[in-house]
């Protein structure tokens, strides 16, 4: 941790994000702003990153995960390097603008940082019901983002998009953590939810998929996790709530880890398994199948209600 | 590093029929294989393993900064595959602007092209897309610009695949230069099984085992999977289809297609149907 120097006080843009305070030297405006001056969690700096990670563990195509620093490489955009958890290294490509890099930084540059925190990284969305909070787990495409704008519409305050950071609290019970009021949206789904993609900034120029802010509709403390559903398309016209048992439920904790990749090369495997079947012991857990042709949104949601009012 | 077995097709040429048959000759059990979990799935097009080995999401990249990394996924699947790996693909057989196949033979053991008579794969490829609209599948099958799943409004479970026109994706299968690649048809594998199954195996280099053959065969028999998709589904029918698996005939096509629609094939093929035995030596289609 010697490159480290938290002492001193960088000129910096501060945020709040996943219950972390984040200084950076490119301005993040997704995140809220932290009015305290007080010493970061995070630093994001501009610098070198090296080409090889002496150690990797773990190499995927566009990353490599050592122990203690991940590097992700992002072709016509950034090259990162994430170390120890707290200190984030951009290496920018100059033909990339700043909504590029952001995309990347929030989504999977975020998602080793808090792994390497040991925290327990979900891929998944949550809102809030009744001062809990509710995780919509699945990949990537399976409605997570747009099932959660829907519940915002009927009044719930959103927690995070797509990447939902879950800690133990101080009695034990698991708390699902707020990520940045922003959820991204294609166009079909703002289509769906009636909201016109009209003034919605693109996440990158190159995309048509839509930066949605949340404004006040976004919950800023951490929340007791009440209940996770697994979202997951099948071939058949109808929906179907299953409630996942036992061991079941872990393995679908296992199988929607954020960047499970990641996880082989860090040695925050054991506190990460830790926190999965913890979760999984304490809250229900049921697999909602959904129609891979039409959505059924509005009846999506009223199954959910249904379920969590039951 | 065995490198990855390719199953190539273009859509409805007989690729699922071919995986039921390798799922139960690799398995070499005493009943049929679970036709919901055949082997050589998923799909080289599948959105989350490529996810998941390159370390961000594709859903926030462009196509074209998809394919740029999809030979490295590849390259990347193959080294870390423990056994021989066999992978669906309805991609045509391209390359990158800068010159790099999309599917590099480095990563590659040898590939296995079905090709199947393409009057009746527009026969079939509309009923699996839910109507009867042949013109419409017609147009798609002539069109150079044909893809899968290319939009820009939502994010489908798989990447986009540009498919060519039929004639095209044929053909850079079967001349993908540097690959070691046997051409099937569909036709062959229906009326003489045993034979034409065997040469899979054999350049597959699989166990040459003349009995196992038959019994697999014997086990994705169309009667077969069609019994058990209707009893349990199939999870890769798509959800406007009635079944995926319909027919499986031979020359359906002629109580399918106007004359005026199996002759617009028959003009925009000729070429490639003459070359794989589709057409006689008077321009007549053979089945």
């Amino acid at each position: 941790m010697s490159d480290l120097d938290f002492g001193t006080a960088v000129a910096g843009h501060q945020h709040l994000a996943f219950g972390l305070r984040v200084r950076s030297s490119l301005p993040l405006p997704e995140l809220l702003p932290a009015v305290s001056t007080a010493q970061s969690d995070v630093e994001v700096v501009y610098g070198e990153v090296p080409a090889e990670l002496p150690g990797a563990l773990a190499r995927g195509v566009r990353y490599q995960s050592a122990p203690g620093a991940l590097r992700l490489q992002v072709d016509g955009v950034a090259n990162y390097l994430v170390r120890d958890g707290r200190r984030i290294t951009i290496a920018r490509d100059p033909a990339a603008d700043d909504d590029d890099v952001r995309v990347f930084l929030l989504g999977s540059v975020f998602g080793a940082l808090l792994h390497q925190r040991q925290d327990l990284v979900l891929h998944g969305s949550a809102i809030e019901w009744a001062g809990e909070a509710v995780v919509f787990l699945g990949h990537s495409g399976v409605g997570k983002s747009t099932l959660a704008a829907a519940f915002r519409k009927k009044g719930h305050a959103v927690l995070t998009d797509d990447l939902c950071v879950v800690r133990p609290g101080p009695d034990g019970r698991m708390l699902a953590y707020p990520g940045f009021p922003q959820t991204k949206l294609w166009l079909d789904s703002l289509k769906q939810l009636d909201v016109s993609a009209e003034g919605l900034r693109r996440i990158r120029n190159k995309l048509e998929k839509r930066a949605v802010p949340l404004g006040g509709d976004f919950v800023g403390t951490p929340l007791p996790v009440k209940k996770l559903y697994l979202l997951r398309p099948h071939n058949k016209d109808d929906l179907k709530l299953t409630a996942a048992q036992g061991p079941q439920k872990f393995n679908i904790l296992k199988n929607h880890t954020y960047r499970f990749g990641f996880l082989a090369g860090i040695d925050g495997k054991a506190g990460h398994f830790q926190h999965a079947l913890k979760l999984a012991q304490q809250t229900p857990l049921a697999v909602v199948l959904r129609p891979s042709g039409a959505f059924l949104l509005d009846e999506l949601v009223a199954l959910v209600e249904a379920d969590l009012r039951a | 590093m065995k490198g990855i077995v390719w199953l190539a097709s273009y859509p409805k040429s007989g690729n699922t029929w071919f995986r039921t048959f390798l799922t139960n000759f690799l398995r070499d059990g005493d009943a049929p294989a679970n036709i919901n979990a055949l082997d050589g799935g998923p799909i080289a097009s599948a959105r989350i393993p490529f996810d998941e080995a390159v370390g961000y999401d594709s859903g926030e990249m462009t196509y074209d900064e998809i394919d740029r990394l999809r030979p490295e996924v590849y390259l990347h699947q193959a080294r870390e595959a423990k056994e021989t790996m066999f992978c669906k693909v309805h991609d045509a057989y391209t390359f990158l602007s800068d010159g790099r196949p999309l599917i590099p033979p480095e990563a590659t053991a040898c590939a296995l092209y079905f090709v199947r008579n393409p009057l009746d794969v527009a026969v079939s490829f509309a009923h699996h897309s839910g109507h009867d609209r042949f013109d419409r599948i017609i147009r798609h099958m002539a069109k150079e610009e044909n893809s899968f799943c290319e939009t820009d409004a939502t994010e489908t479970n798989q990447l986009r695949q540009k498919l060519l026109s039929w004639s095209s994706h044929v053909k850079s299968w079967a001349d993908a230069p540097g690959m070691r690649v046997l051409v099937l048809r569909y036709e062959d594998m229906k009326q003489r099984p045993e034979e034409t199954f065997g040469a899979a195996v054999r350049f597959a280099e699989l166990p040459d085992d003349a009995a196992r053959v038959k019994k697999a065969i014997e086990f994705s028999r169309f009667e077969e999977v069609r019994k058990q998709e209707e009893k349990d589904g199939f999870g890769e029918r798509m959800p406007r289809a009635k079944s995926f698996f319909r027919k499986g005939e031979i020359g359906s096509w002629r109580e399918s297609l106007t004359p005026e629609q199996a002759a617009k094939i028959v003009a925009d093929h000729a070429e490639v149907m003459r070359r794989f035995g589709y057409l006689d030596e008077k321009g007549e289609p053979v089945f």
